[in-house]
């Protein structure tokens, strides 16, 4: 099997290698901008270069994905976590510390963890620590333990939606302002760290283009990336890695990032449920190719209708509810289900797999008599709830609730959005189509978050029933 | 391709007033690939239309049918049976397919779903943006390819009106300055001088001003 490695790392000599000894054959791409173009899916990639074709059973990105630090208003760039003296800042500044989460190349797990036990480090010199963040990973592992901790050694967390960040380069003060909805607050400090957060370099973004690797919004340049776990990245067979996780440790790094791939690859695959094509009522929209968070869509080479890889295919269902044509089902619909299904309670509640079947589950024993008015039912993500599923649920229900993860957990990175848009498009034409108002609901959960979730839910089944 | 966006549900509502039953015929071509007539916004229509009857206490019911094209009349012919069988019409297609249903089922009250809205491009998912007026007499050859009837808010011929500020048209933020592309772009081809020839007075017999239009190719009639 060929290995594809693609980008300009140190590493590669030792990556190809490695997979050298594991019976892999590799091939090595410096140049990314070499990659024209790139199709396909697990065990059957193909890469358009300059000179010609290049297959490939698996891609390993290796190119570095940081770029430029942002451009502050000042022009002083903010220091990054790496580069701090942690020492010097504890034992010399009175000023508070500014701590700014925000990733785009480490998992958000791993990242937050790192920049937790920072924080606390710090915070345990009697340092006044801020933790700004877009977004925490906190209910994980060791993050929930860490996070209990920081907040009792009086960190100070503050979310936000939009940053704004200047500095008085006079003063070396950075004036930050963090919104989150209505609220805004305002820092000044001159001890600002930032953990990682730095744009994508421009040859990076370009491969990630042609990789079809799905991109999430954020970061303080709204051009954030982030991987979901380090090493894997949103697409099938592609994996991706980020030197800066195993600075101080390549070796043990490259023997970690080696057996993950290699362990990926000998997964079976393909996954049970995934996406089939009607080839009869496909109009070659593009609409499931754009859609698809796992690059798991192609044009059917002569035939004029679209494909499904099925290795690359991750049963989400985004493009099943994105089809405008109404070409697409999952093999294994968990809709099938619905019929067989027998109805007793009076509230529909469509479950994604990943937080919402799990958040279910803590919340269903403290509902008592009240579960009993909830049908519930797993589907693969929040995005394969769509318009359709929820107003078919409707038939027979009362209420129908979409119950799906947090902005960014979701595994197909925005199936919970996508959840929540079509139970809004659907709320208004029933309230327009004379049905009233409160049928669909759409909330996002996580396991950490049974009591809120809980209240949400009570919410609505005490309003019907 | 024929841009469309469907009409909000209770004028829908309204139009279906006294109606037991309907079919919604969706349309299997352009108004399916810009996301407003295709076979799963009818199932949708039709699913949300059958509860708000239910919620009110009225009796209706929706039945889909998908007819690949609805300007063509063999296709129309094809869900023939099914149209006849109809109470009503509630067909998602564009403002000629609802006009082929009506002029082909002559009996059958034919409602319209859909607005039309204009000829355009897609720019990614779920976004389109209008790039032709039909207005029947092409001169994208001395623009750069930027149409000035279609694209500036005026229809100029001759350059911008004061109205164009940093790239933008006045009407919005959004819209960019036609005229403003169409300098950039002549620019680019290194073909400025040709726009200081004056566009002269312009013949709208060809557009709508000329009343309705037909395109007729002898050789194969």
């Amino acid at each position: 099997m060929n290995v594809l490695i693609l980008g300009r790392n140190e590493m590669n000599v030792k990556l190809a290698e490695a997979f050298k000894k594991r019976g892999y054959s590799p091939i090595v791409i410096e140049d990314a901008d070499e990659v024209k173009a790139f199709r396909g899916e697990p065990g059957d990639f193909i890469a358009k270069t300059g000179s010609g074709e290049v297959e490939a059973s698996f891609v390993v990105v290796t190119e570095p994905a940081r770029g430029e630090p942002p451009n502050i208003e000042g022009g002083m760039p903010i220091p990054l976590f790496d580069d701090v003296a942690f020492e010097e800042i504890a034992a010399a500044s009175k000023e508070p510390i500014v701590y700014l989460l925000d990733y785009f190349c480490e998992s958000p797990q791993a990242a937050t963890a790192r920049a937790l036990e920072a924080a606390l480090a710090l915070a345990g010199k009697k340092k006044s620590v801020a933790f700004i963040f877009k977004f925490m990973r906190t209910a994980a592992g060791e993050c929930e333990e860490l996070y209990r901790k920081a907040r009792c050694a009086g960190v100070t967390f503050i979310k936000y939606e939009k940053i704004n960040i200047a500095c008085n380069s006079g003063t070396g003060v950075y004036t930050i302002k963090a919104q989150d909805g209505e609220n805004e607050v305002i820092l000044e400090t001159r001890r600002l760290i930032a953990d990682g957060g730095r744009g994508a370099s421009c040859k990076f973004t370009r491969l990630a283009e042609k990789l079809r690797l799905k991109t999430a919004e954020g970061g303080y340049e709204n051009e954030g990336r982030y991987f979901l776990a380090p090493a894997f990245t949103g697409r099938n067979g592609v994996y991706y890695l980020n030197q800066d996780l195993y600075a101080g440790r390549l070796k043990e790094g490259l023997d970690f990032f080696v057996s993950a791939v290699c362990g990926d690859i000998g997964e079976t695959r393909p996954e049970n449920n995934h996406a089939a094509i009607d080839g009869e009522k496909c109009v070659f929209c593009y609409s499931c190719y754009r859609i698809c968070p796992h690059g798991a869509m192609e044009p059917g080479g002569e035939s004029r209708v679209m494909k499904n890889l099925e290795n690359a295919c991750k049963g989400c269902g985004l493009c099943a509810v994105a089809c405008p044509g109404n070409a697409i089902t999952m093999k294994e619909d968990d809709f099938v289900e619905t019929e067989a299904l027998e109805k007793q309670g009076k509230v529909k509640l469509l479950c994604c797999e990943n937080s919402g079947s799990v958040a279910l589950k803590e919340i269903l024993p403290g509902l008592g008599e009240q579960a009993f008015i909830i049908d519930f039912q797993t589907v693969a993500c929040g995005g394969r709830a769509g318009f359709e599923q929820l107003a078919e649920s409707l038939r027979s229900y009362g209420k129908v609730i979409a119950l799906v993860c947090m902005d960014d957990a979701c595994r197909h990175f925005d199936g919970n959005k996508a959840a929540c848009k079509q139970a809004a498009r659907l709320s208004f034409a029933l309230e327009r189509a004379g049905a009233g108002t409160g049928k669909a609901f759409c909330i996002k959960t996580s396991f950490a978050m049974a009591n809120t979730t809980k209240e949400d839910i009570l919410e609505v089944l005490n309003d019907c029933c | 391709m024929i841009v469309a966006e469907q009409k909000n549900i209770d004028e829908i509502r309204d139009s279906l007033e006294g109606f037991k039953s309907a079919v919604v015929a969706a349309c299997g071509t352009c108004v399916t690939v810009c996301m407003a007539g295709g076979e799963k916004e009818a199932l949708r229509l039709a699913a949300v239309l059958e509860i708000g009857a239910r919620e009110r206490g009225v009796q209706f019911s929706a039945d889909v049918i998908c007819i690949t094209r609805q300007c063509d009349m063999e296709f129309l012919a094809e869900a023939e049976d099914k149209l006849l069988a109809a109470e009503c019409i509630l067909s998602l297609g564009c403002g000629a397919g609802v006009q082929f249903l009506a002029e082909k089922f002559p009996s059958k009250v034919v409602i319209p779903g859909l607005n039309t809205e204009f000829i355009g491009v897609n720019r990614g998912l779920g976004y389109w943006t209008e790039m032709c007026q039909g207005c029947g007499d092409c001169l994208l050859a001395k623009t750069g390819g930027v149409c000035p009837v279609a694209r500036c808010s005026k229809s100029n011929f001759n350059g911008p009106c004061g109205g164009s500020a940093l790239g933008k048209c006045e009407i919005n933020e959004d819209t960019d300055c036609a005229w403003q592309l169409i300098y950039d772009r002549m620019k680019r081809l290194d073909r400025l001088e040709e726009l200081l020839e004056i566009e002269g007075a312009r013949d709208w017999r060809t557009s709508r001003d000329g009343g309705p239009r037909a395109a007729c190719r002898e050789d194969v009639r």
